[in-house]
């Protein structure tokens, strides 16, 4: 057992920071600390997308054959704890590390070869059709009605909390094909979609920390080429949780973390309390640790599933316990830099994103993501799973099903 | 990195937790184990009270990771014979700054479970702060003269000696080694909580020889070696908490009520739930502090070392107490008696914290470390608490 890395890690982290060092903005990671919801906006992640593209290191997850990287798991560890750390901008995950892995997985050969490169390069901007006005935790109860029409299905119904759909080029949407009576999770289909397809209409939706980030999207008679569905008719729900399981197994969230820490470690050493600095508070300290503890908990829980995937284990419920700790965590962040703020919290700045407004703002760069990062964490623990749904799905492996 | 047991590490846990499913486990309502016996004189002969001492005093010369793999399984038991006070306090301070005399004396006898030495560093006034120690080594002549009151010596009312914390001067704290019947010490025996034993230490007069004092335990030798107790603390916390969480799933599922099992209950399955994640969490940051430890001996790095065992037992001794009062709730009425063995758990959490400290206190020593790691607005005096 020991912690340190292996000669050959310690030459491939040196690489990545040389890379971060030389391709790394300081105009990209200033955006990216002003960016106060969870991805930046294309500017600012199709930039970077393109520099790692360039680079072959965009998709450390995908298989070789795919242009994937060939990392070992501590390599792409060493990578997303390196990049996080830095302050790079977070890559759009729907194209990389959901439709991406699909396609590989249940797409056709032509499928594959037209999307793949699309996706690696930044080609397409892709959005997830997923969640419907009536079905959110319960998935599959979704409506959204794919009607056969000779080589089209004929779309109608609605999608929201679409992220970035008015930025995105493609859309892949889970849709109800087959008869009413059909069981609910055999009557699902996998779809990709063109988002310029006559009958497409996007809603922005704000959410409460003034973000446009999400969208409510309505079909109209939108058709669809048969050719564009993925997998079978029906086949959309194993797709589906496939997908799901990507989503939320997929991500190492601990770099992440200890980035937003340190940005808080500087606001509460630049912020001054009596004659000194809000971390002589004792209680600001504490609360500090607390995050702090958090961390290297998680961080150590990361470590060891890569490790149990490196032996073959399956890593089960644990996926969720990250996902739950890491939301959690987040907000207990964003919960303290409000408290750091103080009387400042009643600065509210309407434009976004931060980075792009050029009103000259009445609080400094540390500052000003501090309020709209806090109310924009509350939806950590909402999407990919509510909290309450990752704990009864460690629950089930817990305890089974009891009825 | 290498995150996995090495394959004697496997066979150590493998072997330790046979044992205690066999041995350790106390009887359904029995708290009261007595003094050290037959358990202490198996877990002698399986190798596991030298394990950790060096093999130049007749040890095993492994280090504190194993101790952490030992002391998991024993949490499950709970077995609460004094492994952490006597050999990885005793044992560690002795190894690190006994005198050749002390060490042929007392850490080959510690060793093969012939006898019996722990640690007297707590205080009333001071609690776990070793830097507050209000008990006097006072010189006279070559020799020395204490005077002080030491409160929960664990294992203390067996034990054939004690490692006694005095205040030589200002700045230095002196660790001295006292045999029982040593002329003006009374110690005052009382049952701990959970369920083995202890006793506070009444210090009139005690005239020792210079050659009483441990010569290398200086403070940042029993830092370091506390440092090592609060993980191989952890690891037992660890082990106790598998132990709940397991025992609680158990009873939800057969346990009927309004005509279906418990654990059929959303609010109750949730519970569990963050039973476990506290648990996971738990070992996760105890197998990261091991590995820091272990990176700290090859640095040198006393602060990280410090800062990584405080954040251990912070966030693990917050995590056992949650674990084990949530396992007595859901266990219901039966949860509070003495005819389930959940309760023995959550007593022996709090004897371990009533040892080193409790969690919220080393959570200010981890927020105080910070400081002194990254200076806050100023230069602060920050006391390395406990170290």
């Amino acid at each position: 057992m020991y912690r340190s890395l292996e000669p050959e890690d310690i030459a491939f982290r040196d690489e990545v920071r040389a890379f971060l060092r030389e391709h790394l903005s300081p105009k990209l990671s200033r955006a990216t600390h002003l960016t106060t919801s969870v991805f930046p906006e294309p500017e600012i992640g199709h930039a970077w997308h393109r520099i790692l593209w360039q680079q072959g290191w965009v998709a450390p997850g995908w298989p070789v054959e795919y242009g994937g990287t060939g990392w070992s798991l501590v390599q792409r560890w060493i990578f997303a704890t390196e990049t996080a750390r830095a302050g790079a901008p977070a890559l759009s995950p729907m194209g990389l590390k959901m439709v991406g892995p699909v396609i590989m997985r249940f797409g056709s050969p032509e499928q594959k070869a037209h999307y793949l490169p699309r996706i690696l390069a930044g080609d397409d901007y892709w959005c997830q059709g997923y969640s419907e006005p009536g079905s959110g935790s319960d998935l599959a109860s979704l409506q959204t009605r794919a009607v056969r029409d000779g080589e089209h299905y004929v779309i109608n119904g609605t999608k929201t909390w679409t992220t970035h759909a008015h930025h995105a080029n493609r859309m892949f949407a889970l849709v109800r094909t087959g008869s009413e009576d059909t069981p609910r999770h055999r009557g699902i289909s996998f779809l990709l979609l063109d988002m310029q397809s006559p009958g497409i209409t996007i809603r922005p939706i704000r959410t409460i920390g003034s973000d446009h980030e999400v969208n409510q999207v309505f079909f109209d008679d939108v058709r669809v080429p048969v050719a564009q569905r993925i997998g079978e008719e029906g086949q959309g729900w194993a797709i589906a949780k496939y997908l799901l399981e990507f989503e939320r197994g997929g991500s190492l969230n601990s770099g992440g973390l200890r980035c937003h820490l340190e940005e808080l470690l500087r606001l509460a050493r630049h912020t001054p309390r009596g004659d000194g600095c809000m971390l002589d508070d004792p209680d600001i300290a504490l609360a500090f640790s607390q995050v702090e503890i958090d961390i290297d908990a998680l961080e150590m829980t990361e470590l060891r599933v890569m490790a149990s995937l490196q032996t073959g284990q399956n890593p089960g419920a644990v996926s969720s316990l990250m996902k739950l700790r890491w939301s959690e965590i987040e907000q207990a962040m964003t919960h303290l830099g409000v408290r750091l703020l103080g009387p400042d919290a009643l600065v509210w700045e309407h434009t976004r994103p931060l980075f792009a407004a050029d009103a000259r703002p009445v609080l400094d760069d540390l500052a000003r993501p501090v309020t709209p990062k806090h109310l924009n964490a509350r939806a950590f623990t909402i999407f990919g799973g509510t909290s309450e749904i990752q704990r009864d799905i460690i629950a089930r492996e817990l305890l089974g099903t009891v009825y | 990195m290498n995150l996995q047991l090495t394959s004697e590490q496997q066979m150590l846990r493998e072997s330790a937790a046979r044992w205690v499913a066999e041995r350790g486990r106390p009887a359904q309502g029995a708290v009261t184990v007595g003094p050290v016996g037959a358990r202490w004189r198996e877990m002698a002969d399986m190798g596991w009270l030298a394990m950790t001492l060096p093999e130049r005093d007749g040890g095993l010369g492994q280090g504190v990771a194993e101790a952490c793999v030992l002391a998991e399984a024993l949490g499950a038991g709970p077995v609460v014979e004094p492994y952490l006070p006597a050999v990885v306090l005793a044992g560690g301070l002795l190894a690190a700054g006994g005198s050749d005399a002390q060490r042929q004396r007392w850490l080959a006898a510690l060793a093969s479970g012939e006898t019996l030495v722990v640690p007297a560093t707590s205080e009333r006034a001071a609690g776990h702060d070793i830097g507050l120690t209000a008990t006097r080594a006072a010189r006279q002549g070559t020799g020395w003269v204490l005077d002080g009151d030491k409160t929960a010596v664990a294992a203390g009312d067996i034990a054939q000696a004690w490692i006694v914390a005095a205040r030589a001067d200002e700045s230095t704290i002196a660790f001295f080694l006292i045999e029982r019947g040593t002329a003006g010490v009374t110690p005052r025996d009382f049952p701990s909580i959970d369920g083995a034993g202890a006793c506070a230490l009444s210090l009139r007069g005690v005239r020792l020889d210079d050659s009483a004092r441990l010569p290398g335990a200086t403070r940042a030798a029993f830092g370091q070696v506390n440092d090592q107790a609060l993980l191989v603390a952890c690891a037992e916390s660890v082990g106790a908490m598998d132990t709940l969480v397991k025992a609680t799933v158990e009873y939800t599922k057969q346990r009927i009520q309004f005509g279906r099992p418990l654990a059929a209950n959303q609010v109750l399955r949730h519970r569990m739930a963050d039973m476990s994640i506290a648990t996971e969490e738990a070992r996760s940051i105890t197998l990261g502090a091991i590995l820091a430890l272990q990176d700290a001996e090859g640095s040198g790095n006393a602060l990280a070392r410090t800062r990584a065992a405080a954040a251990a037992r912070a966030k693990v001794g917050m995590a056992a107490r949650r674990v084990a009062e949530e396992a007595v709730q859901l266990h219901g009425g039966m949860g509070v008696t003495e005819e389930l063995t959940i309760g023995v758990y959550l007593r022996r959490q709090m004897a371990l914290d009533a040892m080193l400290g409790p969690a919220e206190w080393h959570l200010r020593r981890h927020a105080q470390l910070r400081g002194a790691r990254d200076g806050g607005s100023e230069d602060r005096n920050v006391s390395l608490a406990g170290t």
